[in-house]
This record gives structure tokens, C-alpha cells and sequence, in this order.
């Protein structure tokens, strides 16, 4: 049928459309008919046949009327794509923006892909439904790509850019605009809800809500209305703060009491049922620390009791801290600020006093300078407004602290922990690396000075991070590193005597590991997982509940069990949920707590009790990923109480997944 | 020697069975080293009778009965037809492919066809096209060499890639910085293909590819 049409078309089609379309028909055939060893001479040709015709009104179409074919042409033999239920919707972007074979070997994949959720095609190995997903998932990652790009890099490769523009264009009209809505939607509430400090990621998303919305006329759905209250929540959630900056504060001061009530309760109960601030509201709250009541700035927040309470026991500094961080450039802290309040966090003897240090801070200019410049707006707020405004948001939201695309989710991690369980000790951090451009430590009794090293992590730091850790993260990596080489030559995984020093006492001193530090084989995991279970599972610790949360290593792996790398967590409690299930919930400083691992291990965000930013697995899935903790040698349960059955399950889970190709030793008792 | 002599310079490719010439391809160079495209341009087709007397030559000098010859062969500004060397296998320069994509046949098989004592002469005559008027158009391959004594990357010209006759190609990108040295001919950095309907713009196109950068 599809062909048919094609054929009809082709009678009175736009000459050098019938030429491209010659030329990819022809390439098509001719890879089609040759064995493998000969068919890799072949592909060229096809693939900037399928360039050209993808650039051409009309050219995807004709692509994916031949879509049934490619799989039995072997246009894919030999590489991953021949595998479309293994493709990830996430690398999909480095095809796309990649060589020229890159993106004609992901667009023949693509139209594939359409074709299979089309159901004018069969594979094997990939159904409809799952097809779709593919598509849907990738174009929310990828829909800036539909848009004129004017970068210097976009320019570059102008021919390419307009083909897969041309392609997207083609899927986005035959999956409908409704459903790649609902796609973004559901991503942005996904990464929202776990209440991260740097909402970037999801603003864009909802940039492309807005594109689509412009596109075209959609049907009505749930998905759109939640679209469109998380659109307003960035843009303006109410007729006032819609409007510029300036008409905003007329307008407000306009109002009469009542309806000043109704406004601010409307802005702060935005904020808190989708975690996104507009400009406009910056401005309002700004005005009302100077002339405001309590009971405005409350409404303005959303705050709770407690936080009523932290207003009414501050008051003078949450009105400078307003006063000093929050506007509209900078209104997007106003979240922060409230979970600061609710949490109760200015309660902590150290942190009021800490606070109001740095509502008096000027940073060093370097500093300053740096964080303005890294903040990408045009006409950016003073350093010390940028650094509070940080500050206030990794207090309000530690569990949002994120190591961007930075190896070093150790120092993210601890910049978590600080703000958690010891805020006082961050603030104390931030003023020296803000004031003295140096942080200092104590290793096993040598003091360790960020100014005097030069080593670290980080290779090529990326800014993609919160303010915070802008100016922290550079020193902490470096003192991390340099306690790492004080290590070496102990034959040990050396974050046993690392963990406590960097964080604090609270680590606990106890530690086990499961893997061989020289060999990396797996040695006595049974005694490991019996000793994690006497830890923390509170069935085998006697309840004893977690107090302080402790550092903990994981072994990342994909989503087919393959070993990744070794990854920095912290285990945050550990409870049973509302269906029954033991669960730990824990830290992850990807920021991305939405995590296949393989072995239908999922970690999840959100559904089984988790806090914003939490992310949990069932403890024996967690325990299969787990390969270092800190324990409490003072509250260890009996490991031998722990049910062979149970250890076996989740060696055997190992063993099938990032051991599979390690030396496994089991103590041998005789 | 090929090297040192002025001249038009071609090739020619031609499949004998029993002893007679099946099908005798003209492979044009634009440059010798650098570029060739089939089938040739008329100028040159319109030796095309004297060719097939030179190739009959060898065919009765070595006594050859089946199997394919490649010989090259210049012409001077007089006309004369000066022998250069001939070979018993096929050429090089994707030669093979060229003919494939402007005929439409498999070159390796056909030589495989004529290498058969046992193929019979209705077998041979059906495989093959007639030379020229059975081409579908003209398909040539430039040689790339890098201009520059120093490259760091693949830079692929943005004019060759929007040509209309571009078809693909198989340079690779640089992994790091090399300091380029032409050796002789032969040893391209990878080859560049085009096809199209008119044999005096392919030959200017693959001329003009002399004059660009792949390599930067």
C-alpha cells in the first residue's frame, strides 16, 4: 500500500525530489543484494542518499515508505542498531548531532522504529508499543533539534541540522504532538518531583511543551492542563505576575487586602505543588520583605506551621535574607527558602548567625565573577546575592544537590550531607572558599589545603551545577584526591579512612567491603550481605534506626547488568513502605534518581514513600548493588540470623550481573 | 614511468572469452593518480575502434583466451596511441565499482563469468551491457591527498557535499595531528565518489576537486 502511494506520487514529483529518491532507491537496492563483507563498501552511498532525500519536503516520507526493508537489506548488520530494543532513547542526541553516518544510520533506525510502532512492520525482538516509547522518549530529549538552530556549531553543519529537523519534524506529525506532550510532561513532573535545585532541564522541557502548544491545535487531555499549569508556574501562574516586573508591583499594590491574600496564597501554593518559581514573584517577595506583613510573606511561600514559626522566630533575618538573595533573576531560590523554613533548619544554634555573615559577604572578586558569569543571564545579580540565593537553596533542598556531568559525586554528595545533618559546618565551608578562596581539612592529623594542591578529579569542570557547589566543589575535589594518595600503598579501599575525615564523625568507623581492593575480585560477599542486613535492615538490627545518613558505594550498572563503575550514594533510612516492602531509600548525586540497573532492578522517586530527592529500592535490590558501607559497630545485629535462602538470592543476583566476570572467593568454613 | 610521460592517459578494462573481447571498458583519467570516471567522454570513446585493434594485439600476443586484462594506454597530442603496461586482474581505484554503479553489473562476477571455460557464449553475451549506451550515467572517484604539510582534521568541502553528483565517500576522520607526506601515487587518504549524466561536467567536477582542502 505504502509502496503504491509512493509509486503514484512519484508521477509528477519536484525533480530533484525523483532524483534523490532514485539515488536512495538505488543505493538502497544495491546494499540489499551483496553478502555482508561487501555490503560495508555500500553504506556510504546509502546513507548520504538517505541525507539528502531527508533534507527535501516530502524526503522522510519516502524514507519511511521503505522502512520495511532495511532490517532484511542489512543496512543495520553488525552494529547496535540491529538491536532496537537495546537502543536507549537518551543516546539517540549523540547520533543525531553527530557524523553525517551517524544521522543516517539513526534516521533509517528511526523510521524503522516508526514503522514497527506503526505496525506496518514486524521485528522480531520489538513490539509496537515499545517502539513508540523509543520515539516519544527521544524526541522530549531531542526537540530543540526541531527548532532553527543560530549556533556557531549548528552552522557548521547546516545540511545535516535541516535533515534531521526534516525528520523530526516527520515523527513528531505521525506519533501526534499530543502524545510527545504528554512524553514532556510526565518527563518534567518526573524530575520535578524530586525537587532538584537546578531546574534547567525541566524548564526546557517545558519550553517544548510551549513550542507544541504554538505548533498546533491539541485535543484537551490531563496532560496538557498539567503542561500548562507547569508552563505558567515558570512563566507566571497568575494574571498579575504574567505581566512585566514593574506592572506586576503596581497591579499588586492596587489590590485591596483581601485579594492581596488571595494573590500571594495562589503564588506560594504554585510553588509547592510543582517546585518551579516565576520572575515576577522574585520581585513581589522582595517587596513584601520591606513593607510586607508576616502573614503575606507566609502566603508568598506557601510555608507550613513550622515554617510560620521559623518566619516568626527570624523575622529579621528571613526579611535580609529576601532582602539580599531573592529577585527576579534569582526567584527560583523563593523554593529554598521555603522548604529552609519548613524545615525548621534555622533552628540549628550555628546556622541564623552563619546566615546573616553572609547576608554581609562580599565574595572575592574572582569569585563574584565566576559565579555571574557561570549564572547565564544577561544582566546578572551581585555575587554575594548569587552565592545566599545558592545557599538558601542547598539548605532548603540538600537532597537536590546534583554533580551535573562532574565525576565527583563524592563532593556533591558531602555537600548534601553537610547541609542535612551539619548545615553549620557548610556555611563555614562557603565562607572560606567565598572570602579566602581555600577550604582546609584534617587528614588522620595533617591539615590538607585546597591552595596548596593542584590535583583533582575533575579534568574539565562542568558549570552545569548549583551555585554551592560552583564554589565548592573545585576545592573539595582536590582534597578528596589528595587524601586518596595519602592511602595508596595501604592495600585497602581507602574510603574507609577516607569517608569519616572528609565528612565528619558521624560517618560511621565500621566498614566493610565486598570487593578486593588489588584484584577487584569478589571475596566473602555472603559475609558482607549477612553483616548489611545486621546494619541497617531494622528486622536484624533491632530496630535500630538509621540517625545520621552514612556514606555507601554502589556499582552502577546499565540496564543489562553491566558493570558502569564504582558510584558514591548515601543510604538515608531504611523502612518498610505502604505495600510491605523493606525499602532503602538513599541519596544519589546523579540527580537523575530514575535509574535502570539491570536485572529489573529499577530505582525509584516516587509511588513507595520517597521524600523529594530520595531515591529506594527493595533492600535485597539494593543490596545487589551495594559493594561498600559504613556501619554502627556498636549496633550490629547477629549476621548469622539472615536466611541462607536470602543471601543466595542476591549473590546469585551478583553473580548473573557486575560480578559475572570477576574471581568470586567464599570463605570456606570446615 | 607513467609518471614521467605527457599525455591523455586511460585505461581500459576488457573481459575475453574464448578468446574474443566481450565487453571493453574506457576508464578516463583526469589526473593520473588522482581521478578516473567511466565510461569516457565521446572525445575519447572515439577511439574507441582503434583501442579495440590495440587490446586485440595483446590478446594474440600472450595468447590469451579467457579472463580480463588491464592494460593503460596514452594518446599524444597526435594521435598517437603509445602502450604503457597491462596487467591480468582487475584495477585498481574501485575501478570496478565505478562500472558497476554507471552499467548496473557486478564486475567481479562477470570476470568470474570469463574465466569459466565452461560458460557458454549465450551465457557471456546475455551477461553483458552495451559499452556506453547501456550506462546509466557516469560514476568517478577522486583520490583525496592532504594539501597541507601539517592536518589535524577532516574538514569535507560543504561544496563537494552539496554537489548533486556527490555521492559518498570514505575519508576518516583524524584521530591526531599528522604531518602529511605524498609519497607516490597509490597511497590516497581515501576515495571520493560521484555520479551524474554529463561526462564533461563529472571531468571538471573531479578536476576541481584538485583546488580543495579535505584535510585542514
Amino acid at each position: 500500500m505504502e509502496y503504491q502511494r509512493l509509486q503514484d506520487a512519484s508521477r509528477n514529483e519536484d525533480p530533484e525530489l525523483k532524483q534523490a529518491r532514485e539515488r536512495f532507491e538505488h543505493a538502497l537496492e544495491s546494499v540489499s543484494r551483496v553478502t555482508p563483507i561487501a555490503r560495508a563498501g555500500r553504506l556510504p552511498r546509502l546513507f548520504n542518499a538517505t541525507l539528502r532525500l531527508l533534507k527535501l519536503p516530502g524526503g522522510p516520507a519516502i524514507v519511511h515508505g521503505h522502512a520495511g526493508r532495511f532490517d532484511q537489506a542489512g543496512v543495520f548488520e553488525g552494529s547496535d542498531w540491529d538491536h532496537p530494543e537495546r537502543l536507549q532513547p537518551e543516546l539517540s542526541r549523540g547520533s543525531l548531532t553527530g557524523s553525517a553516518d551517524a544521522v543516517a544510520v539513526e534516521a533509517l533506525s528511526r523510521l524503522r522504529m516508526l514503522a514497527i510502532a506503526e505496525g506496518t512492520h514486524d521485528h522480531p525482538d520489538l513490539g509496537a508499543a515499545a517502539a513508540r516509547d523509543f520515539l516519544q522518549r527521544s524526541l522530549v530529549v531531542n526537540l530543540d533539534l526541531l527548532q532553527a538552530d543560530t549556533s556557531e556549531a549548528g552552522r557548521a553543519g547546516k545540511g545535516q541540522r535541516e535533515a534531521v529537523r526534516q525528520l523530526l519534524s516527520f515523527e513528531l506529525d505521525r506519533l501526534g504532538g499530543a502524545s510527545v506532550v504528554e512524553a514532556l510532561v510526565a518527563e518534567a513532573d518526573r524530575i520535578l518531583e524530586q525537587r532538584p535545585i537546578d531546574v534547567s532541564a525541566p524548564r526546557q522541557l517545558l519550553d517544548h511543551v510551549e513550542y507544541l502548544l504554538d505548533r498546533e491545535d491539541l485535543p484537551d487531555s490531563e496532560a496538557l492542563q498539567r503542561g500548562r499549569q507547569l508552563l505558567a508556574a515558570c512563566r507566571g501562574p497568575t494574571r498579575l505576575t504574567r505581566a512585566a516586573a514593574a506592572d506586576c508591583l503596581a497591579g499588586f499594590e492596587a489590590l485591596s487586602e483581601a485579594e492581596r491574600e488571595k494573590e500571594l496564597a495562589e503564588l506560594g501554593r504554585s510553588v509547592m505543588e510543582t517546585g518551579l518559581v516565576c520572575p515576577a514573584h522574585g520581585a513581589l517577595l522582595s517587596l513584601l520583605a520591606e513593607s510586607g506583613s508576616d502573614r503575606q510573606l507566609s502566603l508568598a511561600m506557601g510555608l507550613d506551621s513550622v515554617g510560620s514559626d521559623s518566619l516568626d522566630a527570624f523575622n529579621e533575618l528571613v526579611r535580609a535574607l529576601i532582602r539580599e538573595a531573592v529577585g527576579p533573576a534569582t526567584a527560583q531560590c523563593i523554593l529554598g527558602l521555603g522548604n529552609l523554613l519548613d524545615r525548621g533548619t534555622l533552628f540549628f544554634p550555628p546556622v541564623p548567625g552563619s546566615l546573616w555573615r553572609l547576608t554581609r559577604l562580599e565574595p572575592l572578586p574572582e569569585v563574584s565573577a565566576h559565579l555571574r558569569e557561570e549564572f547565564g543571564h544577561v544582566d546578572p545579580p551581585s555575587g554575594r546575592s548569587l552565592l545566599l540565593a545558592g545557599v538558601i537553596s542547598v539548605l532548603g533542598l540538600p537532597l537536590g544537590v546534583s554533580q551535573g556531568n562532574n565525576p565527583t559525586c563524592q563532593s556533591a554528595r558531602a555537600i548534601s550531607l553537610w547541609a542535612q545533618v551539619d548545615p553549620g559546618f557548610l556555611l563555614e565551608l562557603v565562607m572560606w572558599a567565598a572570602r579566602d578562596n581555600e577550604i582546609d581539612l584534617h587528614f588522620e592529623g595533617d591539615l590538607i589545603r585546597s591552595s596548596e594542591l593542584t590535583e583533582g578529579l575533575i579534568e574539565d569542570f562542568h558549570t552545569d551545577l548549583d551555585t554551592v557547589s560552583l564554589v565548592l566543589v573545585p576545592h573539595l575535589d582536590k582534597i578528596y584526591w589528595e587524601m586518596g594518595r595519602r592511602i595508596v600503598g595501604r592495600g585497602e579501599d581507602g574510603h574507609r579512612w577516607i569517608n569519616p575525615e572528609f565528612h565528619g564523625w558521624w560517618v560511621n568507623r565500621g566498614f566493610a567491603t565486598t570487593v578486593d581492593y588489588a584484584t577487584g575480585a569478589v571475596v566473602d560477599f555472603a559475609g558482607f550481605v549477612r553483616r548489611f542486613h545486621a546494619a541497617y535492615h531494622p528486622e536484624y538490627n533491632d530496630g535500630a534506626g538509621l540517625i545520621y545518613p552514612q556514606p555507601a558505594g554502589i556499582v552502577a550498572t546499565d540496564p543489562f547488568g553491566n558493570y558502569v563503575g564504582l558510584h558514591a550514594i548515601a543510604i538515608q533510612r531504611v523502612e518498610i513502605d505502604d505495600e510491605g516492602v523493606m525499602r532503602v531509600y538513599f541519596y544519589n548525586p546523579n540527580n537523575e534518581g530514575r535509574q535502570d540497573w539491570g536485572g529489573e532492578i529499577v530505582t525509584s522517586t516516587s509511588g513507595h514513600g520517597e521524600m523529594p530527592g530520595e531515591s529506594s529500592l527493595p533492600f535485597d535490590q539494593f543490596a545487589a548493588r551495594l559493594y561498600v558501607f559504613h556501619f554502627n559497630e556498636r549496633e550490629l545485629g547477629d549476621p548469622e540470623a539472615v536466611p541462607e535462602e536470602a543471601v543466595e538470592s542476591i549473590a546469585s543476583a551478583v553473580r548473573e550481573s557486575w560480578a559475572a566476570e570477576r574471581a568470586w572467593h567464599e570463605v570456606v568454613t570446615s | 614511468m607513467e609518471s614521467h610521460l605527457d599525455g591523455w592517459e586511460f585505461a581500459v578494462e576488457a573481459w575475453i572469452h574464448d578468446g574474443e573481447i566481450k565487453f571493453l571498458n574506457i576508464s578516463e583519467y583526469v589526473t593520473l593518480g588522482y581521478s578516473v570516471f567511466v565510461p569516457a567522454t565521446p572525445e575519447l570513446e572515439a577511439y574507441r575502434e582503434a583501442i579495440t585493434r590495440e587490446i586485440e594485439k595483446l590478446i594474440k600476443a600472450f595468447d590469451i583466451k579467457f579472463g580480463l586484462i588491464h592494460p593503460e594506454y596514452f594518446v599524444t597530442s597526435d594521435g598517437t596511441m603509445y602502450f604503457g603496461e597491462v596487467a591480468y586482474r582487475p584495477p585498481g581505484f574501485k575501478a570496478f565499482e565505478l562500472i558497476e554503479r554507471a552499467y548496473g553489473f557486478n564486475a567481479y562476477q562477470a570476470m568470474a563469468l570469463v574465466f569459466d571455460p565452461k560458460a557458454t557464449k549465450e551465457e557471456v553475451d546475455a551477461f553483458f551491457p552495451e559499452p556506453v549506451k547501456g550506462a546509466k550515467g557516469h560514476a568517478g572517484c577522486f583520490g583525496v591527498f592532504p594539501r597541507r604539510r601539517v592536518v589535524s582534521e577532516l574538514a569535507f568541502p560543504e561544496e563537494t557535499a552539496e554537489h548533486p553528483y556527490f555521492e559518498s565517500h570514505e575519508l576518516y576522520p583524524l584521530q591526531e595531528e599528522v604531518v602529511a607526506e605524498r609519497e607516490a601515487f597509490g597511497t590516497h587518504w581515501g576515495l571520493v565518489y560521484f555520479f551524474g549524466d554529463d561526462p564533461h561536467k563529472m571531468r571538471d567536477l573531479l578536476k576541481h576537486q584538485e583546488d580543495l582542502d579535505f584535510y585542514v
